[in-house]
This record gives C-alpha cells, structure tokens and sequence, in this order.
C-alpha cells in the first residue's frame, strides 16, 4: 500500500507535478530526520541534514530506478551523509566516536529540559537500536516498513525495538533520580 | 502495543508546525530552484538527430548535381550510336556533331 503510493507520488513528480513532490517531502522529512538523529545526536544537525538529504534525492528522483525502494534509496543516503557528518565532526572536534560529547551530554543531563534527556538517552543506545526505536516510535512506522528501510530482518527490528525501549526506559528513570538527587 | 511506545514527541520535527512548514518549504524550493539535469541519452538523441539531419542534407546537396551531369548524356549518346550501328543506319552530320561533340564536352 504504502510502496504503491510511493510509486504514485514518484511517478507524477518525475513528471513534474508539484502536489505529488511536496507529498513525497511530507512523508518522508520525519522518517529521514529519525535517521539522521540516530547517527547525529543532535536535533538541530539532525533537521538540517534531513532537509539537505532530502532535497538532493528529489532532485535525483530520476535515478531512483525502483520507486517501490524510494525509502531504503533515502535512508540509505541520510546515513552516508550522516557518517560524513561525523566523521568530518571528529576531525574537527578531536573526538572519536563521540565519547566525549556523549559524556558531556550524560553529565548535565539532570538539568536539562525533557529534548536534551531524551536525546541524551538515545546516547545510551547502539546506531541500529536509535533507527528502530525512533522510526518505531517516532515515525509510527511497523516492522515490517523498518525492517525494509533498514535492511534486517522483521524479527531483529521487534528485538531490536524491545531491547532499545528497556535501555530507554532505564536511561531516563536513572537521570529522573539523579535530578531528584540534585534537587 | 502502542502504550509501550516512548514518547519522542519533544524530539519531533512537527511539534512546531510553523518550523515544520519551513522546513518543507527549504527542501521544495532547493528542489525546484535546482537545474533538471537532462539525461545523458536524451541529450544524444537529440544532438544525434541533429547531426543526422544534417549529414543527409550534405549528403543530398552533394548528390543533387549530379542528376544533371553529362553522365546522363554520356550514357545516352554511347547508347545512340550503338543503336545507329546496329541499325546500320548512318547519321546526319549534324546529329554526329552534336552527340560526339556533347560526348566530348563530358
């Protein structure tokens, strides 16, 4: 269903119809932010590469050979620019893998608002663990859309979810003690 | 299920419509300001018809002469008298003059 009106809105943009692309940028802005916030860890660079990845694959619709793969083709491309991110970030930051970001974020955590706690908590999680559980719960999207965006299999996507909501829960009840701590 | 979904929605990009209406706005007017890049084999079709068209034209204006070249005559007066000598008929001078003398004009 959802591959069929992929096919669709990716059939009448190719030709130029406007309704159809803004339709395509509604429907996979979020999907693409989730992505790039899973490997990010930062809204803001989040937003803008979502935005940016987007953009450039609408642009290349026509080498999107198989509409029925525009998800995966997107996502695919929001996770290579996101790891060029990162990479370019290390090299500017001197960190590697984000270690010290992450400790910085897990250390004034208590005091901030419920966006940087939960992003914060994300940290906890691994790359795969972020996708599954943002583009789950965030997204709405079910196992079997995540399982083919992501490329695993149904029943890696459904541990994978249960695994991440359980580090989740415990990340953010951990960080609900240490303010109650401080406070 | 669903109850035991996290709720991400401080994390979401639609929870500030107006933000949300930019950001789709960035991404529409990034796609359409950019150039559409024709495909590389429209571009060879067209040029390539082009060039046809062009090479056919040469060709024919380097042909088109040569429909009325003496060739023609050429052939017409080898042809004529072959058939005065068959015929065993013996032309006027005027008529031999004028066909060797187109003959020898070729």
């Amino acid at each position: 269903m959802a591959e069929e009106l992929d096919r669709v809105l990716i059939a009448r943009a190719k030709r130029g119809d406007a309704r159809s692309l803004e339709a395509l940028v509604r429907r996979y802005l979020r999907p693409a932010f989730a992505v790039a916030l899973a490997l990010l860890r930062n809204v803001a660079d989040a937003e803008d590469l979502a935005q940016e990845a987007l953009m450039v694959a609408l642009q290349r619709l026509e080498q999107c050979r198989d509409p029925d793969r525009f998800a995966p083709w997107l996502l695919t491309s929001v996770r290579h620019r996101a790891i060029n991110q990162l990479h370019q970030r290390s090299f500017r930051d001197g960190v590697v893998d984000g270690v010290r970001r992450s400790e910085e974020v897990e250390a004034s955590a208590a005091r901030i608002d419920l966006r940087e706690r939960l992003t914060a908590a994300l940290e906890q999680l691994t790359i795969v663990q972020r996708e599954v559980v943002l583009l789950h719960d965030l997204e709405g999207w079910t196992h079997p859309e995540i399982a083919d965006a992501i490329e695993i299999s149904e029943v890696a996507s459904r541990q994978t979810l249960f695994v991440a909501r359980q580090r989740l829960r415990r990340a953010l009840a951990d960080d609900s003690q240490q303010e109650a701590y401080h406070e | 299920m669903s109850s035991d979904r996290i709720d991400f929605s401080p994390l979401d990009p639609k929870r500030d419509p107006e933000r949300f209406e930019r950001m789709v706005r960035n991404v529409l007017s990034g796609v359409q300001s950019a150039p559409a890049p024709a495909p590389l084999l429209l571009d060879f079709l067209r040029w390539g018809r082009l060039g046809l068209v062009a090479a056919a034209l040469i060709a024919l204006g380097a042909w088109l002469p040569n429909l009325y070249t003496p060739q023609h005559a050429a052939t017409d007066a080898v042809a004529l008298v072959s058939n005065w000598a068959q015929a065993g008929e013996v032309p006027a001078n005027v008529d031999l003059i004028q066909t060797l003398g187109a003959f020898d004009e070729q």
